[in-house]
């Protein structure tokens, strides 16, 4: 008997469908990759499995079966959400209860699963033990622990339920290579029987870890038994000829943008950044790579000046600026755009995307730019043109990543600082927003500091920054990807 | 957090001194004064100015406010000059059942207010949600001596279970008469719940719509077990700011109820003390109502702050981390 039976299911929100007439079978111990372009409903589908839709979307036609349950009847989804499958989310981090310890909620599992009280405390050590995690981290908060080690205890949880199916959403995005690389390596080993279905953008994760893959496109499922290789290539934005980059002298000739001197300091005064330089010029792209901690979000909170360093100095455009966003002018806080990781928390969850863009446009025009229109702008990040009329929730982690990159070319920056905004993109869409990107450094010397894990990613930099015990200097060999050859030549402040 | 504590303290501090001259020099600038109803109506000019001598109300206004602040923090807050009783003494003999009142009233509307706010909350949009807010929609729209007189109809005069006043012996504690203290209570509760409601349903639909709620939804979880573990606890902090508002505000709002069920409280004393431009008095009580609803909302604070996982004192959390 199989596993998991969806047949011919269909979900619609008000405006469009999600999901046309999908159809799957998992069998017991299975493990299928589900691909597919950011926005495509591949979140929905995987939700769908456990009987369940975000608001405002509505199964249409079509049932689903978990070992013969039926997920979205009340007594199904007893039986099959939490027990029979479960779901690891996009971010696991902010999906743990913030008010509970790690323990509360691997012990929550078991109970699920009828694991008795007195058993609950070696159950628990077991699952930590079993995910390579100390013990002692039963006791901490989620906001204590890391975005890897909230996953692993995410993981935990659904095998204390006793899972039969785990549903992974995007496992390893946002991760750095060698985090996603234990990760691998624990789903390939510590899993045992249990059915997977993968969701990922990423064909090199889901080949290593599936039997089998399926793809969707626009809501509907195709197998992609032929390998479709075009997503799964690298970004291809035309990389600068080795003779083209520019020397350390040329990029200090350029206009400099942003200048920062000898940064550090850190989150709650700890000392994640020790001495940071950096020069950015016009038109430059500077890409900042570094393992999970190394302060690469921090050091773009510090320049867009949401968070302030203990120490070192910062010039915009020449001229000597405070630290704290709050006390620069109109003008120099809006020639700096940060796009966050997090784009959830940085957009307003009740404004519609067209909203936050037409805002953001409003503010370009007050500073004297003339921004593009909020088509022209939803086009440049590869955004239907509907998605103007959605709410942040109403994305998907992909779009609204690209969302929040609109918004913040929207406001006309000369600085555009990127933390991780490809990360949960797939290939096809990653090259779209690097091309926009490179459009825009051509057309209007936008510089952009890239912060990325990707090494196909920093390879389409002009210059490659390592961000190394809190410093910045030239990539490692093993870390240094292919298109960084100048990295180590062209120093590091250029000044 | 103890940073947070002292800071907040501090303004606190700063705010009650504000806010005692407003309320000296605002019952200074009021029409008519103590003397003109201790000499009579029927007074002249140069008895009533006697009377000002004696009361020392010839003084200069700052003058007297300076005297009055340094008596205060002594535990002095003057005689009132109506009874010549000591304004501390009243209060000391009516505070105490005050606080039985808004006590009560206040535990009730927590625990209706959470139960009604999580349901709504977790049922947004629904047709749980639509009843729950018209229903107390209406309840914020009636004003509450309407509702006390609406309670003192139906429950006293027709039905007669209750007994429509709440006078019992001085010094008699409220606790020995409990049947008047049931309608002046669920007066109270009634006048205080429509608010509460919606600031609890408001932190609930904004917790629902978290990641966390979303991932607990999808283990599994559902209702009571949803709403007690996971969203309540979520939304406990903004809540409790909520109820300390309204906790703060309740005090006020039993200077009606006290009056109309004639409840031998601070906020009855207050309405005669009114009548009989009663300065001292006014004074006194007023200073005593608006240092409780200081300090309520400043306990509001640090509980929310307790209450936050990331924002506890450090040392608590280590002791907590040392328990087996």
């Amino acid at each position: 008997m199989n596993l998991v039976e969806v047949a011919s299911l269909s979900l619609s929100s008000a405006e469009r469908r999600v999901l046309s007439d999908c159809s799957l079978t998992i069998r017991p111990g299975e493990r299928v990759g589900l691909v597919g372009r950011s926005g495509s409903g591949k979140t929905a589908l995987a939700h769908a499995l456990l009987g369940y839709t975000r608001q405002g979307l509505a199964r249409v036609g079509g049932t689903v079966r978990v070992a013969g349950h039926d997920p979205f009847s009340p007594a199904g989804a007893r039986r099959v959400r939490g027990r029979l499958a479960a779901y690891l989310p996009q971010d696991c981090a902010s999906a743990l209860p913030a008010e509970h310890r790690v323990g509360w909620v691997l012990d929550r599992a078991a109970r699920r699963s009828g694991v008795a009280r007195a058993q609950l405390a070696s159950f628990r050590g077991n699952a930590l033990e079993r995910m390579g995690l100390p013990a002692d981290l039963a006791r901490a908060f989620p906001h204590q622990i890391s975005g890897g080690q909230a996953q692993r205890v995410a993981l935990a949880s659904a095998l204390a339920a006793g899972a039969e199916l785990l549903v992974l959403d995007e496992p390893t995005s946002g991760l750095d290579p060698s985090t996603t690389e234990d990760l691998i390596h624990l789903l390939r080993t510590a899993v045992g029987h249990a059915a997977m279905l993968v969701v990922s953008h990423d064909m090199d994760v889901v080949d290593r870890l599936t039997h089998r893959r399926i793809a969707m496109t626009h809501g509907g499922l195709t197998d992609a038994d032929v390998p479709d290789r075009s997503a799964a290539e690298g970004p291809s934005v035309p990389r600068r000829p080795v003779e083209e980059v520019l020397d350390a002298r040329a990029v200090e000739e350029r206009t400099c943008v942003l200048r920062a001197e000898g940064v550090r300091g850190g989150p709650g005064g700890e000392h994640v950044l020790r001495d940071v330089n950096l020069t950015l010029g016009a038109g430059e792209c500077v890409a900042v790579v570094g393992a999970s901690g190394a302060g690469k979000t921090t050091l773009a909170r510090v320049l867009a000046g949401t968070l302030e360093p203990s120490g070192g100095r910062l010039w915009l455009n020449g001229t000597p600026q405070p630290w704290s966003v709050a006390r620069r002018s109109a003008a120099d806080r809006l020639s700096v755009a940060h796009v966050d990781q997090d784009s959830r928390a940085a957009l307003n969850p009740r404004e519609t995307v067209g909203k936050a863009l037409e805002r953001a446009c409003r503010a370009a025009a007050r500073g004297g730019l003339t921004p593009p229109p909020v088509a022209e702008l939803l086009s440049a990040v590869a955004l239907p043109r509907s998605a103007a009329g959605r709410r942040p929730g109403e994305l998907s982690g992909g779009e609204r990543q690209r969302a929040n990159l609109a918004r913040a070319v929207a406001a006309g920056p000369r600085v555009l600082l990127c933390d991780e905004v490809t990360a949960s993109l797939d290939g096809a869409t990653e090259r779209e927003v690097l091309d926009m990107l490179a459009t825009l450094r051509e057309e209007r010397g936008l510089a952009v500091l890239l912060i990325t894990h990707s090494g196909a990613v920093a390879a389409t930099a002009d210059r490659c920054l390592a961000l190394v015990d809190g410093a910045l200097g030239p990539p490692a060999t093993h870390l240094r990807p292919s298109g960084c050859r100048r990295g180590a030549d062209q120093g590091v402040s250029g000044d | 957090m103890i940073r947070f504590g002292l800071t907040r303290g501090v303004t606190a501090a700063a705010m009650m001194l504000l806010l005692s001259a407003v309320l000296f020099f605002s019952t200074e600038a009021l029409p008519g004064d103590a003397a003109g109803v201790v000499a009579g109506a029927d007074a002249t000019e140069s008895e009533r100015a006697e009377i000002r001598k004696r009361l020392g109300l010839d003084e200069p206004a700052v003058a007297r406010y300076v005297t009055w602040l340094g008596d205060a923090l002594t535990g002095d807050l003057g005689r009132s000059s109506a009874a010549g009783r000591p304004v501390a003494e009243v209060l000391a003999s009516r505070f105490g059942n005050s606080v039985v009142l808004v006590g009560l009233a206040v535990a009730g509307i927590a625990v209706l207010a959470t139960t009604f706010g999580l349901v709504a909350g977790l049922r947004a949009g629904r047709l749980g949600d639509r009843l729950l807010s018209s229903m107390t929609v209406t309840l914020i729209a009636l004003p509450e001596f309407l509702l006390a007189t609406g309670l003192v109809v139906a429950l006293a005069h027709q039905g007669g279970m209750f007994p429509a006043v709440s006078i019992f012996p001085p010094g008699d504690s409220p606790w020995q008469h409990p049947d008047m203290l049931v309608l002046p209570v669920t007066g109270l509760v009634l006048g205080g719940l429509g608010v509460a409601t919606r600031l609890v349903r408001a932190a609930v639909v904004s917790v629902a719509e978290s990641p966390a709620i979303e991932q607990a939804r999808l283990d599994g979880e559902s209702g009571v077990r949803l709403a007690w573990s996971y969203v309540l606890p979520a939304a406990a902090a903004p809540g409790i700011q909520g109820l300390a508002v309204m906790a703060a505000g309740l005090l006020g709002g039993s200077l009606v109820v006290e009056t109309l069920f004639n409840y031998p409280g601070v906020g009855s004393e207050l309405a005669r003390a009114v009548t009989y431009r009663d300065a001292a008095m006014v004074q006194g009580l007023g200073l005593a109502l608006a240092g409780s609803a200081l300090l309520i909302l400043f306990v509001g604070d640090l509980l929310a702050g307790l209450l936050n996982v990331r924002s506890r004192p450090a040392s608590w959390r280590r002791a907590e981390r040392g328990a087996p």
